[in-house]
């Protein structure tokens, strides 16, 4: 097992910056989601991981061993792909045993190692198929135990549920979570899904253009974004603009057009009073029909409603420039109908405008 | 399934257009089983004559046979080695000019045939001594080569490039890679396009008919010498001979890959 | 670094071999034959109508073998890309066996059909249709019959795989707009088919321009062509100079069609916005 250490690593296409100075350690038998949206840079710096790639700037070191001027062959870094990058030309078996193989390892612990890890993926009995045989999921697990069959120092998991359905994905993500945890590898898993990240790893890494932008444990991300950009990412959907005209005790006054919003929660940025600055709250936060509270009540009007099975998803105008949007259970009011609104301080974040 | 139907007209075009494709192939094969040297249909009885009179040795038609089969086979093999290298280093890396480097290496496909034929006819004639066996099989390395790597690289085109870093990450050097991963996965197309290739190779004429010499003539110049004294249908016999084994291997290549790659 | 290590190594022999064996010599000899007779048999080549004449038959074949080959290739092509009749693959069989005979067999069989006592004659004769044989063979009319014959599978290759990569939808949308079959060639096929038609006539008018074996056994000693005038000169009269005069016009004269048959595909291309296909 171990370190996994990223220094400054930096990579360039001609003019684009695919991946700038990038720091990021990652602990031994701990698990990383690099979150972000396609383009950010967290495949090439997978890539460059693996050693596929070639850092322009930075160093790559595990266990303290510099990795850059390694070929990818002798890294012993696992790689789960996108795509499973299954050999089209081998069963089941041969594909997971492939590295042992080419290792010249012995043929009797190739059998057992590879029978342990076929039962631990739960692949008994498919070990005679070819790729073009097997389900998804199935494919999925072979390409698991391919990576995990050579014990690798580090594992990288390149999206690794984007080509399952929803119901096999959470199948597959408790089960990626167990392996890790039962195994303890070091594990970088990417991906843009942030329910994903937050669900798998023991910190998120959330990247823009480039750059690694917030990292965290995923509820401190999830509850806490450092900016906008990351708040939408992380589903605060109502995302609007204001000045702020007061701060006192950790509580914000903040002026939305003729509206007056108090909002008390821990920002990431220093704030101070006049500041244009940006407003997030998520739908499930809004509370609505009336209630108790002196502040932060607004009256909108119901724009529309969608029922979306477990909730509904209701849109409110009035209230501010934008719609503001509600997601609530067992709601029955309709379009036209007037509402009241109340956007709890401590749920509210907010952020400088850049 | 009506309105998959195709409409009448393209499919009575195709069906004429295949009888026309075929008609002389069957016209050689029934005429080179006539017994009399004129052909007449229907054809008045039945005969192997022509075909025993192809191992007579006044017609040649065997030691040009092996003539045709050595330039062909050994062009063909030096090519694949060629070609493939060619093709993976257009395919695998990315660089400035690849086009211009993929435009130079089938650049011989662009030249008429009797032009380059001539102008190794008088190098060769320049320097002198050299065999006409290795002058042709020098020219037919030369004209097949674009053959070979425009099919590698369509073949290349299809194949997953991924398998290579998978292949890495799993501790395969680059070498243990391409036999193991790369190799297996594109050799059918490999061999479907040398065997393309290898019949190219054997039918050529042009080059055949400049740089051969009196003790070295490839088959199809056989073919046309004998018909420019005799028409009778010892023709008929060695065609059919060559017409089976160009059946023999497109079905061998429709096994091997499919006949999708013609379509590309 | 080792990448371009690799490359060097994969690509050199081949480079090598094409540079010495091929690029050289061309070179070399078209300032060998400039050296030597300067550009005397360019000039006889281009001044004396004999020769112009040939030239003309040239290229009035080939584009009369093109066409021909257009209008036969294009409804065939369209039938195999959309047939889901079984038979496709045999058809497939069919139309690409012949094009891995020999030229020689190829010619070999049109002249047993079209021959003075040919089938063909044979065939009219017998019917009734003509009292004397017809006169096809050693004409052009046999050279045509020849290329055809010999170019029909590049061409409904080339325009096969286009057509399987439009969308067949298309043409329902078509027909469901109002279009009659024919409306719907010309407004949909037609035009998105286009770069598979000029890469295929581009391939065929190459190939039937520089064909010899061809010409050479179905139109006879006394129907020349660009090539077999090139065997002519260098077997027959000796003229080696005019034969590299020849050799080099001719290659000239295919490069000029390319480069304006590539203009063409590149406006065209733009035009359907470099729609992919096959």
């Amino acid at each position: 097992m171990a370190i996994l250490q990223l220094d400054n690593l930096t990579k360039r296409f001609g003019n684009f910056t695919a991946v700038e100075h990038v720091s990021l350690t990652v602990a031994d038998g701990e698990m990383v989601a690099l979150l972000g949206e396609s383009g950010c840079g967290k495949t090439t710096t997978l890539r460059m991981i693996a050693g596929f790639s070639e850092a322009d700037e930075g160093v790559i070191t595990i266990d303290g061993k510099v990795m850059n001027s390694i070929p990818a062959y002798k890294r012993n870094v696992g790689i789960f792909f996108q795509n499973y990058a299954l050999f089209p030309h081998l069963t089941a078996y041969d594909n997971i045993a492939f590295g042992l193989k080419v290792q010249k390892r012995d043929r009797h612990e190739i059998r057992e190692k590879v029978g342990k890890i076929i039962h631990m993926v739960k692949l008994d009995g498919l070990e005679k198929r070819y790729p073009r045989e097997l389900s998804g999921g199935q494919q999925q697990r072979v390409a698991l135990a391919r990576a995990l069959v050579m014990e690798p120092s580090v594992m990288l998991l390149d999206e690794p549920l984007s080509n399952l359905d929803a119901k096999l994905r959470i199948e597959m993500q408790e089960e990626i979570k167990r392996i890790q945890r039962v195994l303890g590898i070091t594990t970088i898993i990417v991906t843009h899904d942030q329910e994903e990240a937050i669900s798998l790893a023991h910190r998120v890494v959330v990247m823009d253009k480039g750059k690694i932008v917030q990292v965290g444990p995923p509820e401190e991300v999830f509850e806490n974004p450092c900016n906008a950009f990351i708040a939408d990412f992380m589903g605060f959907v109502n995302i609007f603009e204001g000045t702020v005209e007061s701060v006192a005790d950790g509580v914000m006054c903040i002026r939305c057009m003729d509206k007056l919003i108090e909002a008390e929660a821990a920002s990431c940025d220093e704030i101070v009073v006049g500041e244009a600055v940006k407003l997030a709250i998520r739908p499930e936060k809004l509370q609505l029909s009336d209630n108790k509270n002196s502040h932060n009540v607004f009256t909108g009007t119901i724009e529309s409603t969608t029922y979306k099975g477990n909730i509904t998803r209701v849109e409110i105008s009035g209230i501010i420039t934008e719609p503001l949007f509600a997601h609530k259970s067992d709601f029955y009011q309709k379009p036209g109908d007037t509402i009241g609104v109340y956007l709890p301080p401590d749920k509210i974040r907010v952020f400088k405008t850049k | 399934m009506h309105e998959d139907r195709v409409s009448l007209f393209p499919k009575i075009v195709t069906i004429l257009v295949l009888i026309f494709l075929v008609a002389p192939l069957v016209v050689i094969i029934l005429a080179s089983f006539s017994p009399t040297v004129l052909v007449v249909f229907p054809p008045k009885g039945f005969s192997l004559k022509w075909y025993a009179n192809i191992f007579t040795s006044s017609t040649n038609f065997l030691s040009g046979l092996g003539n045709s089969l050595k330039v062909a086979i050994v062009a063909t093999l030096i090519d694949i080695v060629l070609g493939v290298a060619a093709a993976l280093s257009v395919t695998r890396y990315t660089f400035k000019g690849k086009h211009l480097l993929i435009a130079f290496f089938t650049s011989p496909m662009y030249v008429p045939s009797i032009a380059f034929a001539f102008v190794l006819l008088r190098v060769f004639s320049m320097i002198g001594g050299v065999p006409a066996y290795l002058r042709i099989l020098l020219g037919h390395s030369i004209i097949i080569i674009p053959y070979i790597i425009r099919n590698t690289i369509a073949v290349l085109a299809g194949y997953n490039w991924l398998l290579e870093d998978a292949a890495a990450s799993l501790s395969a050097n680059p070498l243990q890679t391409f036999t193991k991963v790369t190799l297996p996965l594109i050799k059918p197309g490999i061999m479907a396009g040398a065997l393309l290739s290898f019949l190219y190779s054997f039918d050529e004429a042009v080059l055949g008919s400049l740089l051969s010499s009196p003790r070295f003539i490839t088959l199809p110049i056989r073919i046309m010498n004998y018909m420019e004294f005799s028409f009778d249908p010892t023709l008929a016999a060695i065609s059919t001979l060559l017409i089976v084994m160009s059946l023999t291997s497109i079905v061998l290549m429709e096994r091997l890959i499919g006949l999708d790659m013609f379509l590309k | 670094m080792s990448k371009k290590r690799n490359f060097f190594f994969l690509s050199f022999p081949t480079t090598f071999a094409l540079l010495v064996l091929f690029v050289a010599p061309m070179v070399y000899i078209l300032i060998n034959t400039l050296e030597q007779d300067g550009i005397a048999n360019f000039v006889k080549f281009l001044t004396d109508s004999f020769y112009l004449n040939i030239l003309k038959t040239t290229v009035i074949i080939s584009l009369k073998t093109t066409g021909i080959l257009l209008l036969l290739g294009y409804p065939t092509a369209y039938f195999l890309a959309r047939t889901t009749s079984k038979l496709k693959n045999t058809m497939m069989i069919i139309i690409l066996f012949p094009f891995l005979v020999s030229a020689v067999v190829r010619s070999y069989g049109w002249m047993v059909i079209l021959g003075n006592k040919g089938l063909l004659n044979q065939f009219l004769l017998a019917v009734g249709l003509i009292e004397n044989p017809l006169k096809i063979m050693y004409t052009s009319h046999a050279v045509i019959v020849g290329l055809v014959h010999l170019l029909l599978p590049y061409m409904i290759l080339s325009i096969t795989g286009v057509i399987q990569g439009i969308d067949k939808n298309l043409e329902y949308a078509a027909s469901s707009l109002g279009c009659n079959p024919l409306k719907t060639f010309f407004k949909v096929l037609l035009p998105l088919s286009t770069p598979g038609i000029i890469s295929g006539c581009t391939l065929v008018f190459t190939l039937s321009m520089t064909a010899y074996v061809t010409p050479r056994l179905l139109g006879g000693a006394n129907f020349r062509m660009m090539s077999t005038m090139v065997f002519q000169e260098v077997n027959v009269n000796f003229n080696w100079g005019l034969a590299s005069a020849i050799s080099y016009i001719l290659m000239f004269v295919i490069l000029l069609f390319l480069v304006v048959f590539n203009l063409a595909t590149a406006s065209i291309n733009q035009r359907v916005g470099g729609q992919k296909h096959a």
